[in-house]
């Protein structure tokens, strides 16, 4: 539905164009955008992955110290 | 910082992004010989200078490190780095995508191009060398080097335009002369929800930077057990 609308919209304001060069053209803009925010979404992902990583790797280290401390002291 | 502060700038950044995305897509008017794809300069624009904002904040950041052998200051220049490399990625994607249809090919060896990606090298190369040294004070040293010899790039790639004859268009920004109506306060508006959105990344990219290093210091404490 919100698409469909932001297509009429954008043909409303098309003027000059031929519809298929308008077509054309803003199938350009919709990868480019699209490639900008996959490129940030794609980040964002790897970050969110190394923090799981990174605190699943620090609990089991803090563990295994505890365990061998404890070992040590026994 | 708090993660709920970076939930609610990220929240905020997107909000704002969201409300851009709208007009930008229904209010502005097309250009008059690049059709509506000339849109894709008001992110391919500010996702350039939020990279060279990162990358001289990172310059920064290493003549800082080498100065007072602070880790703090490498951990910064490293997160504002890598996110720099996530904005300048998106500025080559848009920019490809935009030459595609505009120049009929995604890439020719322009020197504003090929500046770029040469910077884009560098910093990769840079995030390659921190995962090659183990030491944390000797990575610390050799990528603040890198970063200061890689900075040399960005002032080339910024006046590439000027110092050599291009294809890549030059955008007057301060003069005003931005083809259509409400594009130059766009650029602006734009920029600043995606620069808060990278601030979020930098503050989320320090904090593991801080967490990786822990982890260092317990393998150690366990080797050593």
């Amino acid at each position: 539905m919100l698409l469909r609308y932001v297509w009429l919209s954008f043909l409303q304001v098309a003027g000059e164009y031929s519809p298929e060069a308008y077509a054309r053209n803003f199938r350009s803009l919709f990868w480019g955008l699209l490639g900008a925010w996959l490129a940030l979404c794609a980040y964002l992902v790897w970050l969110a992955a190394r923090e799981r990583k990174l605190r699943r790797e620090l609990e089991s280290l803090r563990r295994m110290v505890e365990e061998r401390e404890g070992e040590g002291k026994r | 910082m708090r993660p709920r502060i970076l939930i609610l700038l990220a929240g905020l950044a997107a909000v704002l992004l969201a409300r851009n995305l709208y007009v930008i897509l229904l209010q502005l008017p097309d250009h008059p010989r690049q059709g509506p794809l000339y849109r894709i300069i008001l992110f391919h624009v500010p996702a350039a200078w939020i990279a060279f904002l990162g990358f001289f904040a990172a310059l920064v950041a290493s003549i800082l490190y080498l100065a007072k052998r602070n880790l703090r200051y490498d951990a910064f220049a490293v997160s504002v780095t890598e996110v720099g490399l996530a904005f300048a990625a998106a500025n080559l994607v848009t920019g490809m995508i935009w030459g595609n249809s505009i120049w009929g090919t995604p890439w020719t060896w322009d020197a504003r191009l090929t500046t770029t990606l040469v910077g884009c090298l560098l910093y990769a190369g840079y995030l390659m060398l921190r995962h090659a040294v183990e030491d944390p004070t000797e990575r610390a040293k050799n990528s603040a080097v890198l970063s200061i010899i890689a900075f040399a790039d960005v002032p080339i790639i910024f006046f590439s335009i000027e110092l050599w004859r291009g294809q890549h268009p030059k955008l007057e920004v301060w003069r005003g002369e931005i083809v259509a109506p409400g594009y130059r306060e766009m650029l602006f508006l734009n920029w600043a929800p995606l620069l808060l959105l990278a601030a979020v990344f930098v503050a989320v990219r320090m904090r593991q930077e801080v967490q990786q290093r822990e982890l260092e210091a317990l393998r150690r404490r366990v080797h050593a057990l």
